[in-house]
Order: C-alpha cells, then sequence, then structure tokens
C-alpha cells in the first residue's frame, strides 16, 4: 500500500487511527498496530509475509539469548546466527540474480558455460530496510546500548510498524523502546498538528515536485544516448530533484504518521544539496543509513582512528557496501565507490587545508559531485552511463537547443527551493490558521492528484 | 558519510529531539486544538464540496445523476451515443484511434455500399476496438457486414492503463475483462480528481455558454468534422514543427514504458476477431503509418522492436482469423504524402482516402456481405 494512495488516505489511516487511539491498554494497541502493518505490507504481496515474521523471529530470539548470557562466546555465537541469517535471506532476495548473472558473465568472457543458475526472484518489498532495523536491534543488545525489548510483540511492532517498514526511516530500537514502554493514550493536539504538517509536506513533495520530473526524467534515462548535453544534463538535473524529493517526501510522511500515532521517528533528510562539503552531504542525505553504516560497519572497521590510508580503506569498504545496499547492480557499486573517493580525497584535502574557504564555492562543488554521482545511480547500466558522462561534456554536442520550458521551470523552482528554503524540520509552525488552511489546501491540492499510482522510488531498494 | 561525527551536531535535529514546527510551550493546547480542527474542517469540507459537484455534475456519465450532458473531451461517449442515435444503422464499422478519424465512412460507403460509421476514439488501445464492437453490435443493434481497423503499434502497450472512461460502469465499460471490470471503490475515488473536476468545470462552462459539447465535433455518421487543425492549416497557422516536437516528446515518454506488445491487448485482439467470426463479418485491418522523422526521433526508444513485434502480432492473429492484414506502417506502402501529416500522426483526408482505397481496393459495392474471407 502506497502513503500517497486513496485507499490508504481514506481508508486505511482513519481506521488505523480510531483503533490506535481508542484502544486504551499497551498491549492491544501493539497488537492492533502490527496486525494493521501487516495488511499494509501484504497489500502488496501477502507471500512475503512469513519471510518478515521468519526475521522478527530470529532476531527477538537472539536478543534474547544475548541478553541473558554474560558468556562472551555463547553472546558471539547468537550475534552471528543473527547476522547471517538476515544476511541470508538479504543476499539471496537481492543479490543472488546480480551474483549469478557476473559469474555467468565472467564465464562466458573466458569461453565457458554459465553455471550458475538464474531464478526469477521477486524482491520482497522494504527487505533492505527491515532488516537493517532488525538487526540494529541484536548489534544493540549484544553492545548492551539497550535491553531486549519486553515482548516479542514489542519487537514485532517495532520492525513491522507501517510508517518506516518499507523505506524507512532506519528506526532503531533505541529510538523508540522508551515510546514503546510508555504509550501515550491520547494524542496531544500539537503533536496532531505536527504529524499533519509533516504528511502533507510530505504529500507536496512527491506530489507536485518529484512527480512532476518523473516524466522528463525517465524519458530522457531510457534513451540518453544521442541526445547530446543539454538534455543529459537536465535529465540528471531533473533526477537529481525527483529522488531528493521523492524519499524526502516519503521520510516527512512516514514522520508525520508516526507522530500521528504519538511516536517520534529521528530526522531522515537535512538540505543535503546545502552541504558544503562531501562529508557534509552525507551527514544530511538519508541520515538513518549514513549513521547506521557508520556505527556498525565504519567505526568497527576502525573508523578515522587508524591512519588516512586505513580510513580510505575504511571509507570505500563502507560506501562499497553502502552502494551495494542500494541494488544488486554495479552501478550501484560505482556510485559507492565514487563517494568512497570522494569522501577519502575530502579527507586528505582537509588535512592539508586545501578545502575551499568560500561557502558558495564549496556547496556548489560539493552539489556537481553529487550530481554527478546520480549518473552511475539511475543509469541502468555502467555503459550507459559512461555514454552519458560523455554526452554531458560534449561528447554528442549540445543537442536540442529548445528544452521543454515546463521541465526547466520545475528543476529551477526544486533546484531553488533544495537551496534557499528551509526544509520541513526547520520550517517554524505556529497554530496560525492561515498555516491550517495552507495545509489543507495542499492537502486536497496533492489528493486530487492521487488518480494515477506513483510508488516510491526508495522503495526498489 | 559517516567518516566523522558531526562536531556540532544541530540540537534541533538530533533524533529524540523535539525539532519540528515546534509545538512549542508558548502555544497553548487550545491553539493547536482550533489549528487542528480548522485544518480538518477545510479539508474534509474542500473534499465534500468537490466529490458532490463531480458527482452532480457527472461529467463522464459513471453516475446516475445527470444535472448536466457529459462532457465529452472523451469522445468515447459521444462517438458511442451518436453510434445508438445512426438511423438507419450503419453496416460498416471503422473501429481506430484519433488517427482513423478522418477515414472518411462516405468513402467507405462509396466503395463498398455498406453505410459507415467511424468509431475511432481518442488514445484508443486494442480493448476500446472490443468493447467498442460489441456496444455496436449488443447495444447500438447494428448488424456490421464489414469492420474497418486501423490498429496503432501502441494499442498494445504494456504498461498503459485503459482509459478511465472504460472503467466505469457504463455501457462500454461493461464488455471489458472481468479483471478490469468497474468497482464502486473507483467510482467513488473518481471524484477525487483533477480530471473529474477539471472536467465538471468545463461542463459548466459549457452549460453556462452554450458552446457546441464534443460530440458535435463529429458528424451524425463518426467523422471528424470540425477538423481544428485543418483550420489552422488553412489559415497558414499551423506551426507542423512545433506540434512534431511535442509529439515526439509524448511519444519518447510512451515508448519509454513500453517493453513489448501486451498480452492481454492482443488477446483483446484476438476476441474482436473472434467475434467477427462467429458473427460471419468480414474484418480488414491496416497498421496505421507514422511519419518517418518521427520515427527516427522514437527509434533510440525501441519503436522499430515494437512495431516489429506488433506486425508480426496481428500478421499472426489476422492469418489465424483468415483476416487481411495491411502494414501501412510505412507512407510509401499506400503511396502516403510525407505533408499530409499534421503532427507525424496524424494524417488530412488525403492520407486517410489514399489507406481506404489501399484497403478497399477490388471491393465491389454490395459484395461485403460474405463471410470472412
Amino acid at each position: 500500500m502506497l502513503f500517497n494512495s486513496y485507499v490508504f488516505i481514506f481508508v486505511f489511516l482513519p481506521i488505523v487511527l480510531l483503533g490506535w487511539w481508542r484502544l486504551r491498554t499497551n498491549a492491544p494497541r501493539l497488537a492492533f498496530l502490527t496486525l494493521a502493518s501487516y495488511v499494509f505490507y501484504g497489500w502488496w504481496d501477502w507471500r512475503f509475509l512469513p519471510l518478515m515474521w521468519a526475521s522478527t523471529t530470529v532476531d527477538w530470539i537472539a536478543g534474547q539469548k544475548i541478553a541473558a548470557s554474560e558468556e562472551p562466546g555463547y553472546r558471539k555465537r547468537w550475534l552471528a546466527a543473527s547476522m547471517t541469517f538476515n544476511l541470508a535471506i538479504l543476499g539471496f532476495f537481492k543479490y543472488y540474480g546480480f551474483f549469478a548473472a557476473s559469474v555467468n558473465d565472467m564465464a562466458a568472457r573466458m569461453g565457458m558455460s554459465a553455471f550458475a543458475p538464474v531464478l526469477a526472484i521477486v524482491l520482497p518489498i522494504g527487505i533492505s530496510f527491515y532488516t537493517f532495523n532488525s538487526m540494529s536491534y541484536t548489534i544493540d543488545i549484544y553492545r548492551r546500548i539497550v535491553k531486549p525489548a519486553k515482548s516479542l510483540l514489542h519487537f514485532s511492532t517495532f520492525v513491522a510498524m507501517f510508517p518506516h517498514l518499507v523505506a524507512g526511516p532506519i528506526v532503531r530500537y533505541s529510538d523508540i523502546e522508551d515510546q514503546f514502554n510508555d504509550l501515550k493514550t491520547g494524542l496531544p493536539w500539537s503533536q496532531a498538528a505536527t504529524g499533519v504538517y509533516f504528511f502533507v509536506m510530505g504529500m507536496a513533495k512527491k506530489l507536485l515536485i518529484a512527480d512532476q520530473l518523473a516524466g522528463p526524467v525517465n524519458a530522457y534515462f531510457a534513451a540518453p544516448a544521442g541526445q547530446g548535453a543539454m538534455a543529459a544534463w537536465l535529465g540528471v538535473l531533473g533526477y537529481t530533484f525527483q529522488i531528493y524529493f521523492d524519499f524526502s517526501g516519503y521520510s516527512d510522511m512516514a514522520v508525520g504518521l508516526a507522530h500521528l500515532l504519538g511516536i517520534q521517528f529521528p530526522i531522515n533528510f537535512n538540505s543535503p544539496y546545502k552541504a558544503e562539503n562531501i562529508s557534509d552531504f552525507w551527514r544530511r542525505w538519508h541520515i538513518s543509513l549514513s549513521t547506521w553504516l557508520r556505527d556498525y560497519l565504519f567505526i568497527p572497521l576502525g573508523g578515522s582512528r587508524k591512519g588516512t590510508a586505513r580510513t580510505a580503506v575504511n571509507l570505500f569498504i563502507t560506501m562499497f557496501l553502502g552502494g551495494l545496499w542500494h541494488g544488486a547492480n554495479w552501478t550501484f557499486v560505482c556510485w559507492g565507490l565514487y563517494h568512497g573517493v570522494l569522501l577519502a580525497g575530502y579527507h586528505l584535502l582537509r588535512q592539508r587545508d586545501l578545502v575551499p574557504k568560500s561557502v558558495a564555492v564549496a556547496r556548489a562543488i560539493t552539489f556537481l559531485m553529487v550530481v554527478l554521482g546520480w549518473v552511475f545511480f539511475r543509469a541502468a547500466t555502467l555503459t550507459q552511463a559512461v555514454g552519458i558522462f560523455r554526452e554531458m561534456f560534449g561528447a554528442a554536442g549540445v543537442g536540442q537547443l529548445r528544452p521543454n520550458p515546463a521541465t526547466v521551470g520545475m528543476i529551477v523552482l526544486a533546484w531553488a527551493i533544495a537551496n534557499f528554503a528551509p526544509n520541513t524540520w526547520e520550517m517554524k509552525l505556529e497554530p496560525k490558521p492561515r498555516y491550517a488552511y495552507a495545509l489543507a489546501l495542499v492537502l486536497v491540492w496533492t489528493i486530487l492528484l492521487l488518480q494515477k499510482e506513483s510508488p516510491f522510488l526508495y522503495f526498489q531498494f | 558519510m559517516a567518516a566523522e561525527p558531526s562536531p556540532t551536531p544541530t540540537p534541533a535535529l538530533h533524533p529524540g529531539a523535539n525539532p519540528v514546527g515546534a509545538p512549542a510551550a508558548v502555544h497553548a493546547e487550545g491553539d493547536w486544538r482550533r489549528f487542528v480542527r480548522r485544518f480538518l474542517a477545510l479539508l474534509l469540507g474542500l473534499l465534500g464540496v468537490i466529490g458532490l459537484l463531480n458527482f452532480l455534475v457527472n461529467p463522464e456519465g459513471i453516475f446516475p445523476t445527470h444535472l448536466l450532458p457529459p462532457v465529452t473531451l472523451n469522445t468515447r461517449p459521444g462517438k458511442a451515443k451518436l453510434l445508438a442515435e445512426m438511423d438507419p444503422k450503419p453496416e460498416a464499422l471503422i473501429l481506430g484511434s484519433s488517427r482513423s478519424m478522418k477515414v472518411d465512412p462516405a468513402d467507405v460507403e462509396r466503395r463498398t455500399g455498406l453505410r459507415a460509421f467511424n468509431a475511432s476514439v481518442n488514445a484508443a488501445f486494442a480493448e476500446d476496438y472490443y468493447v467498442m464492437l460489441r456496444y455496436a453490435v449488443e447495444t447500438a443493434g447494428m448488424q456490421p457486414k464489414l469492420v474497418l481497423i486501423g490498429a496503432d503499434v501502441e494499442n498494445f502497450h504494456d504498461h498503459s492503463p485503459p482509459n478511465d472512461y472504460l472503467l466505469h460502469a457504463n455501457s462500454l465499460g461493461r464488455f471489458l475483462n472481468a479483471n478490469q471490470a468497474d468497482s464502486a471503490w473507483r467510482r467513488f475515488t473518481t471524484v477525487f480528481t483533477v480530471l473529474e473536476t477539471k472536467l465538471s468545470i468545463l461542463s459548466i462552462q459549457e452549460a453556462i455558454t452554450g458552446q457546441e459539447r464534443g460530440e458535435g465535433t463529429f458528424e451524425p455518421n463518426g467523422y471528424l468534422k470540425n477538423d481544428f487543425w485543418k483550420a489552422l492549416k488553412e489559415q497558414g497557422k499551423l506551426d507542423v514543427k512545433s506540434r512534431f516536437e511535442q509529439r515526439a516528446a509524448q511519444y519518447q515518454a510512451r515508448y519509454a514504458s513500453y517493453t513489448a506488445p501486451s498480452k492481454e491487448r492482443l488477446d483483446y485482439f484476438t476476441k474482436l476477431l473472434a467475434y467477427c467470426r462467429e458473427r460471419h463479418i468480414p474484418v480488414i485491418v491496416f497498421l496505421t503509418p507514422m511519419h518517418p522523422d518521427l520515427k527516427a526521433r522514437l527509434r533510440p526508444y525501441g519503436y522499430d522492436q515494437r512495431r516489429d513485434e506488433a506486425a508480426a502480432a496481428l500478421q499472426k492473429i489476422c492469418a489465424q482469423e483468415g483476416v487481411r492484414f495491411f502494414d501501412l506502417s510505412l507512407p510509401e506502402s499506400f503511396g502516403g504524402d510525407l505533408n499530409s501529416f499534421y503532427d507525424g500522426i496524424h494524417m488530412d483526408e488525403h492520407n486517410s482516402g489514399l489507406i481506404t482505397e489501399k484497403v478497399l481496393a477490388n471491393r465491389a459495392p454490395g459484395k461485403e456481405t460474405h463471410a470472412v474471407q
């Protein structure tokens, strides 16, 4: 089920809010929310629910076992079991096809016949998100950062709760442990207003900006060859803003929905295109993922504590896996490695005090680097990505000199908003009537645009 | 990324903080209560008004209410109405998209001796032809002696939904496959769409100004009467280049998501021919042409491959059903004039006449009553 759908807004959400706030005690409320979340997930394909149940059960048991023991070996074995299980299902559903195709391709290049069986595997929606949610739980228990959930019900609700289930933010148990243990029995009006505000802002980002850019962007990337520099830059810039407004819009909606349940989620986007360097960008973009990778991968690898060379290696590894997390394709691997190079390069430049002093220059360079990275991210193949780069820098001439004014206008508008407007978290909401009416008008406007189903870009990850 | 933790984390952005729109302590809960109530009142009020407006105006004729005649930006209801009203009933039916709207029924009648009706509709897919034929036979009381189908490669698009109008429980939509059938939910949500609201406003405007409604664009035999482009061309105001560019952009987007001829749409086409066979109705199918310059623009988006696939599939289905198939996708295949395209796909009556001549050649008037050739 999509947040931006009639069935969600007119049926699912009202029923869930009514049920959630009518029930008074914790256990029935959590059970209700969990069941509702399973309906939400199963609406897409119920056959993958058992996979989520299995992941939930394994991590719940692992968490209990780890917490119950003081014996390091025993704790480590249960942590390993949890990790293995989660990575195995993620590996099979998300990466097996990629692995098989790569192996067969390599075999073909060596004159051998394909030997890895190619299976038609459907990627369960949200698997990358809920496995990361779930893994952080067992790791945090192992590290004694959190205590195990009070019950399987608590943990199931944490994993499945629909606002973050399919595309994040990647919530950690420590983020909501206390909130679950002490559920509000009545929604404060201020929090209701906050929830509404976030949800409407997310709808606006998605439907009024991202979806308006989707048409020209998809058309460009469907056949970029030979279109020239103008079309290439417009296509790539269009995608740069499409993915930002799409994903940050989804995150805003998730945060808003959680607020409507009386729960707070962490921030996921903080005006990333205002970043002044690439490291700053990663502190602002998909924050819940970047902090996850930092805490569970980069720092355990040694972080930046073991010298320049080792820091660079750690960044490469972290970003390589971060890229791969997004999808089983060499384009994502290259995107991750590209950012690894940028981060390592920035690290070196900063040590030598060679970073630009001018904020405007720093922001422009960072933005350009990020834009170029999106070519890898969006291209269907590496060959296509290379072709787009070549055309961006003139290999096929300027091309069409009369770009669609609507596309150009939308890109300029998106750029202005992303660069100069305060983001959703920075805006100051006040209980003034005009704000209430403005939010209502925007929501009505976006509801009228729901006719065509438009999934979020990050659902594919 | 996470290369180093932010040296100066903004407190307001720290997870668990309460950064947003900060329901600050300076505002009492009562202020927020009024805020939320105002929001809900306007939201529900506006949705109610819009829903009621669209339900009452009912611009596409999908509800029982008939406050105003349906507007027909969508040509389906208009064509269906004209078909039902034609008296005496037509004997030849022309099915197609907007590209076939200039196939003149009078020309068809002159060549075959059969009274003809052009039932081509805008933005058509294969299911449109099927439901229009069944409507003609089962609702309008027509007994066709010839069906002429102008098929486009895009009629078999595998990622475009059926036209919205068909998805409603109306005189045409009821012939769709059960899995595409209308639902009360779909009708309910339709009243909350931009399109429906625009149509309602247009409908009211037309009612106030008394402008001719969409169905007036067509002659009683379904032929496109008020040819907007022709008028512009005659006035020397038709900017063919600009229209070509618009069409190219539109079709590039369309082909970008067209990965193969849809099985369901090919099934509709097969069902259509089988329906005709069972009723001994002769059928002629032709693949409509496209200007070579537009083809060149669509080539990177897979046009050639889709054309070949669609042509092969149609040829096969037609062969199985004993139906004549003409591949006229190249203008030279019927002696077409490249200057007789308005925008790369839509043709004027000259090219349409050449097509009619080509597909109906050697068909003497009054000889169309026998079964499938």
